[in-house]
């Protein structure tokens, strides 16, 4: 890792440059470099175990690289992970929460914790759980939160402060689709504001309906990137991917025993 | 961002909110409730005691008792500030960095913070008022009082770092595999330990104090009331030499801590899952001595309970677990007391503690039980996987104890006596554990985490202990009385001892049978809420 040097301002919000993480003998990412456009919607997409929760949690300080520099808004990540922090926010997978808040506390401790005045925490606070539908859910304690609403909380909790830059690892995974709307509704506005969000999934349509750049990343490197219309180059995006990453099987000649006849005399015979 | 004083303020604060809320009612842990009013009562019960030493031990004790309380009692404390929450299951979100690890702190303003909120509490107030009491009790002035101040805060100090240091190390080791068996034996021994001195308290003699004492008083935990103890009177080189070790260990403390806290809020949990694969055409699940058991779904089950039993952490846990405790039990037993009868009802009594444990056949493992459930063979099948574990935690103690009675004992009887006794007992704890499980579903620690402990979430801990009181309590009614009948037959009446292992046997086999059919008619109607209780992300 170089040491943290900061990059002059340009429109660039997020620089990933050769990010490289082993885990034993596994080298999960090996020498991404990915560059996001200030304003854009980012979707990082691979299959499962290619390296984008590994990538995703470099990015927000929540596993340190082996190698490789990565800076936020301009500011390296791991030589100054305060500063950085205050430009971002993020929704890792599975990060622990406060269960014994409630839904309103645990954003006003956030909001203390960042700096932030009492009263901006309150108006922000409640208009956060306004537009995710929490609202009657602001006093319930977390420990009571479905995987949805927990998603929802974790949420606000990551733009409360109006970062410059949101990572979110997938988002919609186990989410009803009223929440995940209502999550797209709060991404889509925190976009147009000038808000840079990278998220992570595999949900080839989701990505597509709404990113409008896109890494496809295959055994920890990046395989194709930039504006999703030129990676797609006039195909569906899922056909890409799977070109890209391969793996597809040919199951017509195989799992003959699903046929319904045979399955029916299998299950008699036993 | 926010520094320094604005920091310790909202980590304050936040431990405040957070005390506050144990005592709400909640829909997903509703005995959290129940938990932090029994905490609450036992905190006041316990700061209570130590207003009235502070006021009466002068007057009872001798000065050299209350020297020797001083040691004992710091010791007491500091040691169970460190294993206390290992022990319980306890979690203090507020020292937990992975619930701060994306806000912009500063580490030395996280460090600060955690101190502080760690200090806030019951737990901290029943040992800060019990060491206010010790040197209220030491002090034989004013000026001595005074003097004994450092000391004091010294201790806090001791008990506060080591506790963070020990659990930070242990959630940093619970990462990977290896790690998390020996962060489950330490926090096992530890536990065991506490728990054995606590076996010892009614068994030892004033000299045997003495002596502890002394051996304390040059270690962490009892020296800083040595140091109270020189400090009153007025032995300013002792104190000051004992404050200055544990200020060096303090400072190591802090360091160790400082350091597991960057390590764990930068590095993953990830871990190797690799394993050998099989030979072709080889049974990946019946593989190795496993070919023994039957292809059905019963022996399916059994298979996955001993591949678990050899790679889940979880696993391993409980069988340590259950096994070190049993042990400490019997050894304090059979080396204190003359061999004789207790030794021998020692065995059955040591598989008693590894109730908690071994009753919770439900709740070992919610990935693994999500899949019996969605599979649905039919509830003995489900019931056989889940007993091969009760069975090995609570037959290991005992079979370690029959060589432990054979080897000080010196003759076969007792070994006779606790073999006889074992496979019955096995068979009566696993299927009373099996009836009882479904009202105390608590997640079997995985590892030696402190901070990945959700039964402390739920109050659920709480709940399990006083289920398991009444449980023990009536288990061991039922077993005491046949082995007490085996020991007096065993003394050359051995038509009289077959009879009696006969009724042994049938009782506690009638037991077994009887649970497991109550657990099997149970388990439909109870397999999906027990599953999300035990996990909370498993939509069900």
């Amino acid at each position: 890792m170089t040491d943290g040097r900061e990059l002059p301002g340009d429109d660039r919000a997020v620089v990933v440059r050769h990010l490289v993480k082993r885990f034993g003998a596994k080298v999960a990412v090996a020498d991404v470099n990915i560059d996001v456009p200030r304003g854009s919607f980012y979707g990082v997409v691979g299959p499962n175990g290619a390296g984008k929760s590994t990538t995703l949690k470099m990015c927000t300080c929540l596993l340190e690289p082996d190698h490789g520099d990565i800076w936020i808004d301009g500011h390296h990540v791991w030589s100054d992970p305060r500063a950085a922090k205050t430009r971002f926010g993020a929704l890792p997978d599975d990060l622990p929460l406060f269960e014994r808040l409630t839904g309103r506390e645990f954003l006003e401790f956030v909001g203390v914790f960042r700096g932030l005045a009492s009263d901006l925490v309150l108006d922000r606070s409640g208009e956060l759980l306004e537009v995710l539908g929490l609202s009657d859910a602001g006093n319930v304690l977390v420990a009571d939160y479905s995987t949805g609403m927990r998603k929802k909380i974790g949420l606000a909790a990551a733009i409360l402060h109006a970062p410059r830059v949101l990572f979110l690892d997938e988002p919609f995974e186990s989410v009803d689709p009223v929440s995940a709307r209502s999550i797209q509704t709060v991404l889509e506005r925190f976009c147009g504001a000038g808000g840079t969000v990278v998220w992570s999934s595999h949900v080839m349509d989701t990505v597509e309906r709404l990113c409008d750049q896109v890494a496809i990343v295959h055994d920890g490197r990046v395989v194709a990137a930039g504006p999703i219309e030129q990676v797609r180059a006039g195909r569906r995006l899922e056909d890409v991917f799977i070109d890209a990453v391969g793996g597809l099987t040919d199951a017509s000649s195989t799992l003959s025993w699903l046929n319904r006849s045979d399955a029916g005399e299998a299950a008699d015979g036993a | 961002m926010r520094d320094g004083p604005a920091v310790l303020r909202a980590f304050a604060r936040l431990k405040v909110r957070l005390l506050r809320n144990g005592f709400r009612r909640s829909a997903e842990s509703p005995w959290a409730l129940f938990g932090a009013i029994v905490s609450m009562v036992a905190a006041v019960v316990a700061v209570l005691g130590a207003v009235g030493f502070a006021v009466l031990g002068r007057r009872w004790l001798a000065p050299a008792d209350r020297e020797l309380v001083a040691i004992l009692a710091t010791s007491g404390l500091v040691l169970g500030w460190w294993f206390g929450p290992l022990v319980s299951g306890g979690v203090d979100e507020t020292v937990d960095p992975m619930r701060l690890v994306l806000l912009p702190l500063g580490r030395r303003d996280l460090w600060l913070g955690q101190v502080v909120a760690g200090f806030i509490g019951p737990a901290p107030v029943v040992v800060a008022s019990w060491i206010a009491a010790i040197v209220a009790v030491q002090a034989r002035s004013l000026g001595s009082a005074v003097a004994a101040v450092p000391a004091a805060l010294t201790a806090l100090g001791v008990a506060m770092l080591g506790s963070r240091a020990l659990a930070a190390t242990l959630a940093l080791m619970s990462r990977s595999r290896r790690g998390a068996d020996v962060a489950a034996l330490i926090a096992v021994v530890g536990a065991a330990a506490v728990f054995a001195a606590v076996q010892m308290a009614r068994l030892v003699t004033r000299s045997t104090l003495d002596s502890a004492a002394d051996v304390l008083a040059w270690t962490p935990p009892g020296a800083a009331g040595a140091a109270i103890v020189a400090a009153a009177r007025r032995e300013w080189g002792d104190a000051a030499l004992r404050l200055g070790a544990l200020w060096a260990f303090i400072a190591a403390a802090g360091a160790v801590w400082s350091r597991q806290l960057r390590r764990l809020m930068s590095t993953s949990d990830r871990s190797s899952g690799v394993v050998g694969a099989p030979g072709a055409g080889e049974s990946a699940l019946f593989g190795g001595w496993r070919r023994l058991l039957p292809r059905s779904p019963g022996g399916a089950a059994v298979a996955k309970e001993l591949v678990y039993l050899r790679r889940s952490p979880g696993r391993r846990g409980s069988l340590l677990a259950g096994t070190v405790l049993g042990l400490a039990y019997v050894a304090v037993i059979v080396t204190q007391l003359e061999l004789g009868v207790p030794a021998a009802l020692a065995a059955p009594v040591a598989t008693l503690f590894t109730l908690q444990y071994s009753s919770n056949q439900l709740g070992v493992d919610p990935a693994a039980f999500w899949i019996e459930v969605v599979v649905g063979p039919e509830p003995s099948a489900r019931f056989a996987g889940r007993q091969v574990l009760a069975i090995a935690v609570v037959g290991l103690p005992m079979l370690v104890t029959a060589g432990l009675l054979v080897a000080v004992d010196g003759s076969l009887r007792s070994l006779v006596v606790v073999l006889a006794v074992i496979p019955p007992t096995t068979l009566a704890v696993a299927g009373a554990g099996s009836a009882v499980s479904r009202w105390f579903v608590t997640p079997v620690p995985d590892s030696g985490n402190p901070f990945a402990n959700r039964q402390a979430m739920k109050g659920a801990g709480v709940l399990t202990a006083l289920g398991a009181t009444v449980y023990l309590a009536g288990v061991a009614a039922v077993i005491a009385p046949l082995e007490w009948g085996l020991w007096w037959a065993s003394d050359g009446r051995w038509g009289w001892f077959a009879v009696i292992a006969a009724a042994a046997w049938i009782v506690d086999w009638l037991i077994w049978r009887i649970g497991t059919r109550i657990a099997r008619a149970q388990i439909g109607a109870v397999e999906l809420s027990v599953l999300s209780r035990l996990d909370q992300r498993v939509n069900v």
